[in-house]
């Protein structure tokens, strides 16, 4: 009923209810389509894996009390590597780094690429043409580029262990997904926002006197959202390639984190012909995330194009 | 004429399409398929390299490239290598790192030790054909002993003059017992007297010459007048890749010979495989994982001990050497250099429960937790690893923290931190190890450990003429070495070689850039 409203021409709809009724179908919309219900369902798996993964995997990840280099099968269903850990344990316990890092990367990004594209797109003008500039700027450059130089110093700066510098230099993977994201999803809302902003409900919002705080948040926020979350599903996406490449290059994770990325590349090379299991489990699990993300994430952009 | 032969396989293979392929050299047609087959080879260097295949040549495949070849800088293999090729030393060590003559056909030393009297071999010629003289002899000595890396090992020379006949003779200031293989250091080839744009030009005596040295490659011919005997086949050719990986496919595709140095599991591979002559050869190269003795935990010998029984060196090289080289005793003093090396200290065995005790007696009873540095190197990246595996279960608690190896060593990380993990090459003789890191006072005794005793038998393992008492002190440092040194030494190396089978006559050198390719056969 609010979505018929909604729709109707010349009225002054309350959008904030649009997404809320929007996000049920968008979640019907998904599962109709089995490309997408299958990427949701890959996604779902794995958000499992990282929320329950010291539960169900049978060894500990930095266990190496197994004989080192055994073929898959019997009690390590992936085999062991060159150190005697566990593949299948750890591909399993890697599950949560890859959704904590590119997850909280991607969330803060959506967060602050809203404030940001919200107020440069309502307010216009110079603010909007010299953020234009500096965000047009930061896009030039290759996420994984800006990536490699920030980590690659971070790296290389030795904190005292235990001390904020440390704490923080430790989760510069995921500051770096947030900042290398935050320029596309503000223009994403930025675009999103002068458009809206042209119609009548805002109109009719700033002649009743209300303040821009409450325009931006209360009558703008809402009617980005469908944007928003079709762009943050696909920044997920992005986020956990990016974050597999730079673990594969030892700028994200620590030894002997069972990153997936670290998993690949510290088993290339003359190990790969030993214990191929040891690469191409964690390879594989990168591959069927990173295609689960995009299915559902193309599925999100279907539902929302719908329902919207 | 390799040029121009170059750029036609290139345009045939362009042209294939309208001119079909019978026209097609088969260097052209095998470079292709190399190409495609994906063996990252330039396509110069593939048609070179099999061009040279009928010549009788030798090539011989390198994971890097030379950076310096100036003798008083050079250290990498790459560039050892090319000045072993083309120059020579006074006198060589062989694979058992005993010393064999080269330059020098014979010496002897006098009774105090102080005086040793080389002879040089007659009819020397270097590459332009000018005579060896003993004046370009005391030249490049002249020069090693001025400003540079080799000054300290020289400095105990007080004179060399030209003896007689053709000989030549060292004074040092005092005896010592390792001075022949101080002319067997890797920086000590012989230059011409005067010899300008060194590092650039290469006017030495040794068994080839230099005929084409570009980026990817140096292409050396035999020195037919080589006072040694010319070698028996016409070209060597060091081939340079980006990586021991591209290295070995070019090995495994037929496009060189010879590769030398590789990963452990790389070798395990390719001498699988039984398609190739494969040795690996003990070395003394080893990696250390030291406490600082001065300060933190490691303070306190009770810790060191801790991490001592902590520590399954077993494990650790079969996992990570693959049973390739030696498993260590926590001392550097390697099974390779035979009599001096001992086993009659009893390493105790593995027992994190009493380590536990151990660092709860220290006042750690709560657990240790530390931070392990390590050079961004697989196997030391690997060797943290697992260390961090087995003390867990004694309680301490590792957080690993790889390091580039220009920050580690640049920024003088390893030297400052209180755990860490510092490779060390091949080295003929154990003393070098102990005059580096482990004197009170040695340049790069990184683990701050002082010990007065210690220091006593590395000064009379380094001065003593009495072999029996020099033996003594080397097994007695090994002791104390167990008992209450900050070091873990968990194995040491092997050096590898794979060779195709066509191939004979090359004996692997601890230190692969001195490998010697002048016996080698072709097939």
């Amino acid at each position: 009923m609010f979505k018929q409203l909604s729709r109707a021409p010349g009225r002054i709809a309350r959008p904030v209810w649009v997404g809320l009724a929007g996000a049920g179908g968008v979640l019907r919309e998904l599962m109709r389509s089995p490309q997408s219900a299958l990427g949701t369902l890959i996604v779902l798996f794995f958000l499992m894996l990282a929320l329950f993964g010291p539960q169900i995997a049978p060894y500990r990840a930095n266990d190496q009390s197994s004989a080192p280099r055994l073929e898959p099968g019997g009690e390590h269903l992936f085999g062991t590597d060159y150190l005697g850990r566990d593949v299948f344990s750890r591909v399993i316990l890697g599950a949560s780094s890859i959704f904590r890092t590119a997850g909280f990367g991607t969330l803060i990004a959506v967060v602050i690429g809203t404030f940001v594209g919200l107020f440069i797109g309502y307010q216009g003008g110079t603010v909007d043409e010299i953020a234009g500039r500096v965000i047009d700027a930061l896009l030039a450059m290759p996420a994984l580029l800006i990536a490699l130089v920030i980590l690659g110093i971070v790296r290389n700066l030795n904190f005292e262990p235990g001390s904020w510098q440390a704490r923080l230099a430790d989760n510069s993977v995921l500051l770096v997904i947030a900042l290398v994201y935050v320029p596309i999803v503000a223009r994403v809302v930025r675009s999103s926002t002068l458009e809206i902003k042209t119609r009548e409900f805002i109109e009719a919002a700033q002649m009743r006197g209300e303040s821009r705080l409450y325009i931006i948040f209360r009558e703008i926020f809402p009617s980005v959202v469908p944007a928003l979350v079709v762009e943050a599903s696909l920044r997920f996406s992005y986020a956990i390639f990016l974050v597999a490449s730079l673990g594969f290059l030892g700028v994200a994770a620590r030894p002997p984190s069972p990153d997936w990325g670290l998993m690949v590349n510290e088993n290339r090379g003359g190990l790969y012909d030993l214990t191929p299991w040891a690469l191409e489990y964690p390879a594989a699990a990168i591959a069927l995330l990173v295609v689960g993300v995009n299915l559902m994430s193309d599925g999100i952009r279907r539902a929302v194009q719908k329902s919207g | 004429m390799s040029d121009i032969r170059n750029r036609k396989a290139g345009n045939d293979v362009a042209r294939l399409s309208r001119r079909g392929f019978l026209k097609i050299g088969a260097a052209g047609l095998a470079a292709a398929a190399l190409e495609l087959a994906g063996y990252d080879l330039s396509p110069s260097q593939v048609a070179a390299a099999l061009a040279r295949r009928q010549e009788g040549a030798l090539r011989v495949a390198w994971g890097g490239a030379p950076a310096t070849l100036d003798p008083l800088f050079a250290s990498a293999d790459t560039e050892i290598a090319f000045l072993n090729a083309v120059y020579d030393y006074l006198i060589d060590t062989n694979n058992n790192s005993e010393l064999v003559p080269r330059l020098a056909t014979e010496w002897s030393v006098s009774e105090d030790g102080l005086t040793y009297t080389l002879q040089i071999a007659e009819g020397v010629t270097f590459h332009d054909g000018s005579a060896l003289a003993l004046d370009d002899i005391l030249w490049t000595f002249e020069r090693l002993r001025g400003e540079g890396p080799t000054a300290d090992l020289y400095a105990d020379i007080t004179s060399i003059e030209a003896g007689e006949g053709n000989s030549i003779v060292f004074t040092l200031a005092q005896p010592n017992p390792d001075f022949l293989y101080n002319l067997t250091d890797n920086h000590a080839v012989i230059l011409k007297q005067g010899a300008e744009n060194i590092g650039n030009e290469f006017n030495g005596t040794g068994p080839f010459r230099l005929d084409e040295y570009v980026t990817d490659r140096a292409v050396f011919s035999a020195n037919a007048d080589y006072w040694g005997g010319a070698p028996g086949f016409g070209t060597l050719e060091f081939v340079y890749f980006d990586s021991v990986e591209s290295a070995v496919n070019a090995l495994e595709g037929g496009v060189v010979d010879v590769v030398l140095r590789m990963d452990n599991a790389t070798y395990l591979n390719l001498s699988n495989s039984g398609s190739y002559s494969a040795s690996a050869v003990p070395t003394s190269g080893h990696d250390v994982v030291r406490l600082r003795a001065d300060q933190g935990p490691g303070a306190d010998e009770r810790v060191r001990q801790a991490f001592k029984l902590a520590t399954d060196r077993q494990a650790i090289f079969d996992r990570i050497q693959f049973g390739f080289g030696a498993v260590g005793r926590d001392t550097p003093i390697s099974p390779v250099f035979e009599r001096y090396y001992t086993e009659e200290t009893p390493l105790p065995a593995r027992d994190p429960a009493a380590a536990r005790q151990l660092l709860a007696d220290a006042g750690y009873a709560e657990g240790l937790e530390m931070t392990l540095y390590t050079p961004n190197l697989p196997d030391r990246v690997a060797l943290a690893q697992a260390l961090a595996a087995q003390w867990e279960e004694a309680g301490i608690m590792i957080t690993i923290e790889p390091q580039e190896e220009a920050v580690y060593y640049a920024d003088n990380v390893w030297l400052e931190v209180d755990l860490a993990i510092t490779p060390w090459g091949a080295r003929p003789v154990p003393q070098i190890y102990l005059d580096l890191y482990l004197k009170s006072d040695a340049q790069w005794n990184e683990a701050h450990f002082s010990d007065e005793e210690v220091d006593q038998l590395i000064e009379v393992a380094g001065s003593s003429l009495d072999e029996e008492e020099r033996v003594n002190a080397y097994h007695e440092l090994q002791r104390i070495l167990i008992e209450r040194g900050p070091y873990i030494i968990p194995y040491f190396f092997a050096q590898f070689g794979v060779m195709a089978n066509t191939v004979g006559g090359v004996e692997v050198h601890p230190f692969a850039g001195r490998t010697n390719f002048q016996q080698a056969t072709v097939g």
